[in-house]
């Protein structure tokens, strides 16, 4: 007590000193437990979200495994990204158009379909995929147009047969008015 | 403590020496040094100047001088390193009741009134100093009690100037009085709450201090002619003269101490009849030991010669608020403040300078320690901040998958969706592949009509009933799980009876269709309810009613209407 008395200036200078150095360093100190604590509480969310994730992946994965026997076309990629579906899946239009041509069938009209509307792929995913329908009004025999949907069904690409209309031709029974609806897919 | 004593040391390296010098009445001047820590007088030295006992004042000032310069070079210790405190005999020192209301200078100015009865004050300029006692009278608030001493101005100022000259720092001058006292609490002389009276038996005087334990309660001085007395009535003198004094102050001891060579204090202490405890000092030729703890460097024939007076004068600093007198009243900023401390047995000597050094070491120590927390704490809530930001980026990244996984599983996989469109394909197919390859020769079709919706309708005509139920066999083992039914078989004319009547080869028509076609077929008819079917597929259902349009109505034009048959079953392909 008696150097307490004799030299409080000094003491209240170590004192002031430390309490200096601890308002410095309690913030800190606050700091860092908030952080422990945002570090449980995150580090908890990441486990849950990974739980949830491990099992999102395995019922996708199951999803997969269902999927990965089921019969599949790849769908049109064209090279460059188009707005206009027409021009997206121009140069299958044609591949589709030849076919016909070629197997001997007769191609009375062509009609474009530009903006499908009651397509179950457009409805779905119309964000993804261009799609395009073309009417082709044909003429030709039962064989030309077997052949022809032979070709279509082993194309490459996927192609939906959406209607196919036949009726025989007035003048010659053995030839076949065909009216066939393709919806055609690409890639955006 | 051996940390504390290490600090301490390191500490007082540059530390000055605390020396203290004392002027006896009988010309001797001592030297002295005393380890606090152990008590013990470490340096001493004395040596003699001439001194007028009349006048109270050393004669040759200049020989002082020399004498302390021999002194200084004895004890082996430079002048200039030295904290000086100088003990001068006694003039005149008294205890004094004053107004406690009085400023310093109206108390000197009292002082220096009642000094003046002592004739060497009387002829000089006096230099006064007092302190405050620590028994005051509790009846009487008013009044403070001081214990005050008076000495020649001159001799202090020439004290002054000669310690000045040789580069001492001087602390203090003091008078004897309050040095011997301090010497003897320092030395433990009183024994704590007894009221001891310490004796002093000089060559013209005795003094009766009484103490309560170490507290300094008064103080009375009785001039006596002792040197005057012949060996014989010496003692019966003086024990008559303290007799009379302790009737007035009675005590449970006593303390006689003789400073005249021809009087014993051992002797006068058997001699007196004193019922408490008795001591003595002998500062004369009788002195046989020492006052205090001496090292044992000190040369022998100077240990038995060292004065309570010169014990206290040492310890000035040591114990500052025991009586402290003091003369010097320049230079006081030289002084430095110094508490004691006992510690374990021990007595620390803390110095204001010791102190400051003390206090920048911790200060430092505490900044160092905390900059280090400190710097430490950055450290972890930067690294506490990654953690967090990429526990963060990892919780984003998963929550940005599960909204994918959240979003497609909104739609049909689009896998599900190929898979059906092929499907229907292939069943789009096997129909045509069925009316082209197993159709019978005698039936003919008029109409093949399917859509993605599933709906199927074949139509045609027969030359019997047995031919068509053929067809839709061959179309129903062709086409597996084909849901396609028979939904008309009527003769072709079924109106004209009458050819029906004459002619039995009439041509049956039949139509195959599923409920897929029924129900477009009806949505349709709703759509398209209250319009005519000029340009739509004359299909006609099994009840008769109105024709409806095809599925693909919106280019209804482009459907081809069904044909009537009438050519022969020839003219339809077959393969």
């Amino acid at each position: 007590m008696k150097i307490l008395k004799a030299y409080y200036l000094y003491f209240l200078v170590i004192v002031l000193v430390i309490a200096f150095c601890i308002y410095q360093v309690i913030p800190k100190v606050q700091n860092v437990q908030d952080n422990i604590k945002r570090i449980a509480e995150m580090e908890t969310k990441v486990n849950d979200l990974n739980v949830k994730y491990t099992e999102v992946q395995k019922r996708q994965n199951i999803e997969n495994m269902k999927y990965a026997n089921l019969e599949q076309k790849s769908i049109f990629q064209p090279k460059y990204t188009y707005s206009n579906s027409l021009l997206a899946l121009n140069g299958m239009l044609e591949e589709v158009t030849n076919m016909a041509l070629k197997n001997q069938l007769k191609l009375r009209k062509i009609d474009y379909i530009e903006n499908l509307t009651n397509d179950v792929i457009v409805e779905n995913d119309p964000d993804a995929y261009n799609a395009c329908g073309v009417k082709l009004s044909l003429i030709g025999s039962y064989f030309e147009f077997q052949k022809f949907l032979n070709e279509l069904f082993i194309y490459p690409y996927l192609v939906n047969i959406s209607t196919i209309d036949i009726s025989p031709y007035q003048k010659d029974k053995r030839v076949l008015i065909i009216d066939v609806t393709l919806h055609m897919y690409a890639k955006k | 403590m051996d940390v504390i004593k290490t600090i301490s040391k390191f500490f007082e390296v540059k530390k000055k020496n605390y020396i203290g010098i004392t002027v006896s009445l009988n010309g001797m001047v001592e030297i002295i040094q005393i380890n606090p820590s152990t008590h013990e007088v470490v340096k001493y030295a004395n040596s003699h100047v001439v001194y007028d006992a009349r006048m109270r004042e050393i004669e040759d000032f200049i020989n002082f001088q020399e004498t302390l310069e021999n002194l200084f070079r004895e004890i082996h210790i430079d002048p200039k390193d030295s904290d000086v405190i100088v003990c001068l005999p006694n003039v005149y020192f008294n205890f004094m009741n004053m107004p406690s209301e009085l400023s310093n200078e109206e108390i000197e100015t009292a002082i220096v009134s009642e000094a003046e009865n002592n004739y060497v004050i009387r002829t000089t300029t006096p230099k006064v100093s007092f302190f405050k006692l620590l028994k005051q009278d509790g009846a009487n608030p008013e009044q403070v009690r001081y214990a005050v001493s008076a000495i020649q101005e001159n001799v202090v100022l020439k004290t002054q100037e000669i310690l000045e000259e040789m580069g001492c720092n001087i602390v203090a001058i003091e008078t004897s009085n309050s040095a011997l006292i301090r010497g003897l609490v320092w030395a433990k002389y009183f024994k704590a709450n007894v009221l001891t009276n310490v004796v002093l038996i000089s060559p013209n005087s005795f003094c009766i201090f009484t103490l309560n334990g170490e507290d300094w309660n008064d103080y009375s001085e009785i001039p006596m002619p002792i040197q005057s007395y012949d060996d014989l009535e010496i003692y019966q003198n003086i024990i008559n003269a303290i007799n009379e004094s302790m009737e007035s102050n009675p005590s449970e001891a006593m303390l006689i101490i003789s400073e005249v060579e021809n009087v014993s204090a051992e002797l006068l202490a058997t001699k007196l009849n004193f019922n408490g405890e008795i001591g003595f000092i002998e500062k004369n030729k009788y002195s046989s030991y020492p006052v205090t703890k001496v090292n044992l460097n000190i040369l022998p024939e100077y240990v038995n010669k060292i004065t309570p007076e010169a014990v206290g004068v040492s310890v000035y600093n040591y114990i500052p608020n025991i009586y402290p007198l003091n003369f010097v009243t320049t230079n006081l900023t030289n002084q430095d403040k110094t508490v004691t401390i006992e510690f374990k047995g021990q007595i620390l000597v803390v110095t204001n300078k010791l102190m400051q050094s003390i206090t920048f070491a911790i200060v430092l120590s505490i900044f160092i320690i905390f900059a280090g927390v400190f710097f430490l704490l950055t450290y972890i809530i930067n690294a506490q901040d990654k953690i967090v930001q990429k526990y963060n980026d990892e919780a984003a990244s998963l929550e940005s998958k599960l909204s994918n996984f959240a979003g497609s599983s909104k739609k049909v996989d689009i896998r599900l969706i190929q898979f059906d469109m092929l499907q229907n394909n292939r069943i789009k197919k096997l129909y045509y592949d069925s009316i082209s390859i197993d159709k019978p020769h005698n039936l003919w079709l008029t109409k093949y009509y399917t859509d993605s919706n599933g709906a199927v309708l074949i139509k045609g005509e027969a030359s019997s009933v047995s031919v068509v139920y053929e067809f839709f066999k061959n179309v129903k083992s062709m086409v597996l799980d084909s849901d396609i039914l028979l939904t008309k078989l009527e003769f072709k004319d079924s109106d004209n009876v009458d050819s029906l009547y004459n002619n039995a080869q009439q041509l049956y028509v039949f139509e195959l269709s599923n409920a897929k076609y029924s129900n477009t077929m009806t949505n349709l008819s709703l759509e398209n309810n209250g319009q005519n079917n000029q340009n739509g597929v004359n299909v006609q259902n099994n009840s008769g009613q109105a024709e409806v349009k095809t599925p693909s109505s919106t280019t209804s034009s482009n459907i081809p209407k069904m044909e009537p048959i009438s050519a022969p079953p020839k003219q339809m392909p077959t393969r």
